[in-house]
């Protein structure tokens, strides 16, 4: 299969507000994610995971390099789960799963059913501000789902959430995504969550950042968030990045 | 889900004259404040006028007299018609080149550069400058009121709009770059729902404005209105005609006030928790 998503020589520094100094974020960084392929960035804070993912979702430009997003290049339907549910607080739950389907051309016919899907049947109507935490960020699943995604950025999606909240969610994105894979990148700190959700994880380092390591993670789907072997991957990452 | 319940049910158990009861003490709360102010305001008044015991300071009687003269057969409501007539004009032009100068410096710095010493000077020249200014240039005609009133509020309402267009979410701006919103779109559903609070503070603050420099344009130039009216009272030395005509017109925007911009503003903010502090 060939790669949807490839970064090739991307560079970008930022310059730093009080020093003026500039400091080189990435150099000459490459990486494939093949079609369908969940890939997950871990690394230090401030190491470009972010970054990275804002260059592919259009947010941020690269100083140079390339970024190839598959066969329909720049048109590709892009969805995206951020770390705040980032809804319109002034529409209902239904008019915001709407606006994104209608504008990726996709029509509002699955609106409700992935809704009810999603577990917020009840909620269709309601604004925003009535639902929980974790309630809003299932409609921004639900959101990210309804343009059917070719590809699909995940920003530190669950680390909002309590603990409990947040494996729900787990569980239910690796549900959605089982349905139509899209082809993702998932930026996260939560080894485990990398671990549960990804094909292959791509451990970063350094300034600039690296590649330290890539670990493909070979388990069969639908995995269970208590595997040991997720526990045994969490330690081998831990030891990459501790030393 | 289990909350709502119970509260029905708390609800369900009062009779239907503690239902009444609670309403008319809902209604009281919401009425009797204001009232209190007013009748505050003609106790204070009428201390006053028998105080001074002078024909300057009429007492409360002679006033509401006057406004009961100007109120029955319709006189005072043709004459506060006109007026606002020339304020709406005036301030739909004023709100239309507002929304989009102040779009326009909220998205250019150099544009914002720009506008930033005009506005300072429109926020310094008194209504009364550009009433002034404009009866010499455009004499009588609606031009007139028009162009003094966008001149005088224009200012304001610009900063009005800059505040609201700085309080849109860069979070959401975000988002609606990566879902491909269409410009219609952000507009309806993300800038202007963005915006509408900050509209209508600026409606309510160029109303009033506008108010001021009508009544000075319709003083010097024009023949009809309220602050010709105003003025012909004034003339005539007649004090409880001047009292009676801005009772009166207080009056108007105080339904202007409620009736309109306070359900526009309830309106617009139903989506809002609201807090049980």
């Amino acid at each position: 299969m060939s790669a949807l998503i490839r970064f090739s020589e991307i560079e970008k520094s930022f310059v730093r507000q009080n020093s003026g100094r500039i400091e080189p974020v990435l150099r000459s960084f490459d990486l494939d994610i093949e079609e369908g392929e969940l890939v997950a960035l871990v690394g230090p804070s401030g190491v470009g995971k972010t970054t990275l993912l804002h260059i592919v979702a259009g947010l941020q430009r690269p100083d140079s390099g390339r970024i190839d997003t598959g066969p329909n290049g720049a048109s590709a339907r892009v969805g995206m789960v951020f770390q705040q549910p980032r809804l319109l607080d002034w529409r209902t739950v239904r008019a915001n799963v709407d606006l994104a389907s209608k504008a990726a051309g996709r029509g509002t016919a699955r609106t409700v059913g992935l809704l009810t899907q999603i577990g917020l049947r009840d909620y269709v109507d309601a604004y925003p501000a009535a639902l929980s935490g974790g309630q809003r960020q299932r409609v921004a699943i639900a959101r990210a789902f309804s343009i059917e995604p070719e590809i699909l950025l995940l920003d530190e999606p669950f680390s909002a959430l309590d603990e409990l909240t947040a494996r729900r969610l787990r569980i239910l994105m690796q549900d959605m995504w089982l349905k139509a894979p899209p082809t993702g990148l998932l930026v996260t700190h939560n080894m485990l969550e990398a671990a549960f959700l990804a094909d292959k994880i791509v451990v970063l380092g350094g300034k600039p950042a690296r590649t330290i390591a890539t670990i493909a993670i070979d388990l069969p789907r639908p995995r269970d968030p208590e595997e040991p072997e997720l526990f045994a991957v969490h330690r081998r990452i831990m030891a990459l990045l501790s030393h | 889900m289990a909350d709502t319940i119970q509260v029905e049910s708390a609800k369900g158990r009062h009779d239907k004259g503690a239902a009444t009861a609670s309403a008319l003490r809902r209604l009281a709360g919401l009425w009797l404040p204001s009232i209190a102010f007013c009748v505050c305001l003609l106790g204070f008044w009428e201390v006053m006028a028998r105080a001074t015991a002078s024909p300057l300071v009429p007492n409360v009687g002679e006033v509401l007299g006057e406004v009961r003269r100007l109120v029955v057969g319709g006189f005072a409501f043709r004459q506060i018609g006109i007026t606002l007539g020339r304020i709406l004009a005036g301030f739909s032009v004023a709100f239309v080149i507002s929304l989009g100068v102040g779009i326009g410096a909220a998205r250019s710095v150099m544009f914002r550069r720009f506008c930033d010493p005009a506005i300072i000077l429109g926020l310094t020249v008194p209504g009364l400058v550009w009433a002034l200014l404009c009866v010499i240039w455009f004499g009588v005609g609606l031009t007139t009121p028009i162009v003094a009133i966008a001149l005088g509020i224009g200012p304001v309402m610009v900063l009005h709009v800059l505040q609201g267009m700085k309080a849109v979410d860069s979070e959401i701006v975000e988002m609606a770059h990566v879902f491909r919103l269409s410009t219609r779109d952000k507009l309806i559903h993300i800038w202007i729902p963005s915006l509408i609070p900050h509209l209508i503070g600026g409606a309510r603050v160029g109303l009033s404005l506008g108010w001021k420099v009508i009544v000075l344009v319709e003083l010097f130039g024009l023949s009809n209105g309220v602050g010709y009216q105003l003025n012909s009272e004034f003339s005539s030395q007649n004090v409880a005609g001047v009292l009676a005509w801005t009772i009166v017109f207080w009056a108007v925007m105080v339904v202007i006030e409620y009736g309109v911009l306070q359900s526009l503003e309830r309106a617009s903010s139903k989506w809002r928790r609201v807090s049980e502090l």
